[in-house]
């Protein structure tokens, strides 16, 4: 598998349509699924995916293998989502950003009766900006620097975003009582 | 019970969102005219190019040309100067020599001679300067101006020589005479 990408990347490289093609069947519906995660309407989801598969065309050559080819792919699809959403005039920066980092920073235990489903539900019921942060670290894995990369913004920006999302997603998921925990 | 639910989303996230059907023709289509239309693009932008060099390239060589034939005319113009200004000199030397020439011998015969030969490299330079104008870059007629004031100057030399062969001839009969 790992030597046929290779090869498909190599014949990618030349513009060959075939391996283009290839590659394209091997990753779209997991990049098409990464992509509703931001864009709702499938249809827009479906065209920011492939525009995101032409720019990595274009520019299959920066690629180095020192990254896996589906993290180099996820992070330009990831990309033109939020290109998309800042089109969509995504506000991503202004809320003040808090100078002094609370302790429970990092205390993302939550009652163990919540399940991914509820979590991706109620993540959905923050606002953008939050929203934002929340998914690209929680699902996709990327950490502060590489989530100020992707949006733009400060990495403090990014740490705040993500500290307030967390809470009021806390909030959310108690207030909805799912489970008996609390 | 409290869970890190970061731990939940290590794994893959479930890809339940299906595609239509028709999205690898119309990615195929896609790909097909994103090529064309970036090859359309980087022809029309080496049209651009090839133009914007052929424009530069005149108008490099439209300034440097103009620059030159500035450049040369002062250079010619200074160097036609300092012929001019060589050329007064000797011949304003020689008028001063021949007139003096002329009044301290009765050597008609002598006179002539050199009057001719003056006259004959006056007519030279004469064609030299025509040549020169016309042609101001050329080494040889250059080296003819040169060569003719040179000459101009040996025969200044000459009468002079003359004068000073005469004078001693007549300073040498003036103390007979004293």
């Amino acid at each position: 598998m790992k030597s046929s990408i290779e090869t498909l990347i190599a014949g990618s490289i030349k513009k060959d349509e075939k391996s283009q093609m290839q590659l394209y069947d091997n990753y779209c519906n997991a990049m098409y699924n990464v992509v509703c995660r931001y864009v709702k309407n499938d249809e827009d989801a479906k065209d920011v995916m492939q525009e995101g598969f032409l720019k990595a065309f274009l520019n299959i050559e920066s690629y180095k293998a020192e990254f896996s080819f589906g993290s180099w792919l996820k992070r330009i699809i990831i990309n033109q989502s939020i290109d998309y959403l800042k089109k969509r005039k995504l506000e991503l920066v202004n809320a003040e950003v808090e100078e002094l980092q609370i302790i429970d920073a990092e205390d993302w235990n939550f009652n163990a009766r919540i399940t991914k489903d509820q979590i991706i539900e109620n993540v959905e019921q923050l606002s953008d900006k939050y929203k934002i942060v929340v998914k690209l670290y929680l699902f996709e894995g990327y950490d502060h620097e590489e989530i100020s990369q992707i949006l733009d913004i400060p990495i403090k920006t990014s740490r705040t975003h993500l500290r307030r999302g967390r809470i009021k997603l806390q909030d959310l998921l108690k207030n909805k009582r799912y489970g008996t925990g609390y | 019970m409290e869970q890190d639910i970061r731990k939940l989303f290590k794994t893959e996230m479930e890809a339940d969102k299906k595609l239509p059907v028709s999205h690898r023709d119309e990615f195929q289509k896609k790909l097909k005219d994103y090529k064309l239309k970036r090859s359309q693009k980087n022809s029309i932008q080496s049209v651009f190019k090839y133009a914007a060099a052929i424009i530069l390239f005149v108008a490099l060589g439209y300034v440097s040309l103009n620059k030159l034939t500035q450049e040369s005319i002062i250079k010619e113009s200074a160097l036609e100067l300092q012929i001019k200004e060589v050329e007064q000199q000797y011949l304003e030397n020689i008028e001063k020599e021949w007139q003096s020439f002329k009044a301290l011998t009765d050597d008609k015969k002598l006179v002539e001679r050199y009057k001719k030969e003056l006259d004959d490299l006056n007519r030279d330079y004469q064609f030299i300067s025509e040549q020169f104008k016309a042609d101001s870059n050329n080494i040889l007629i250059i080296e003819s101006i040169v060569k003719n004031l040179q000459t101009r100057l040996r025969l200044l030399k000459d009468i002079q020589e003359h004068i000073k062969l005469l004078n001693q001839k007549n300073g040498y009969y003036e103390t007979i005479q004293i």
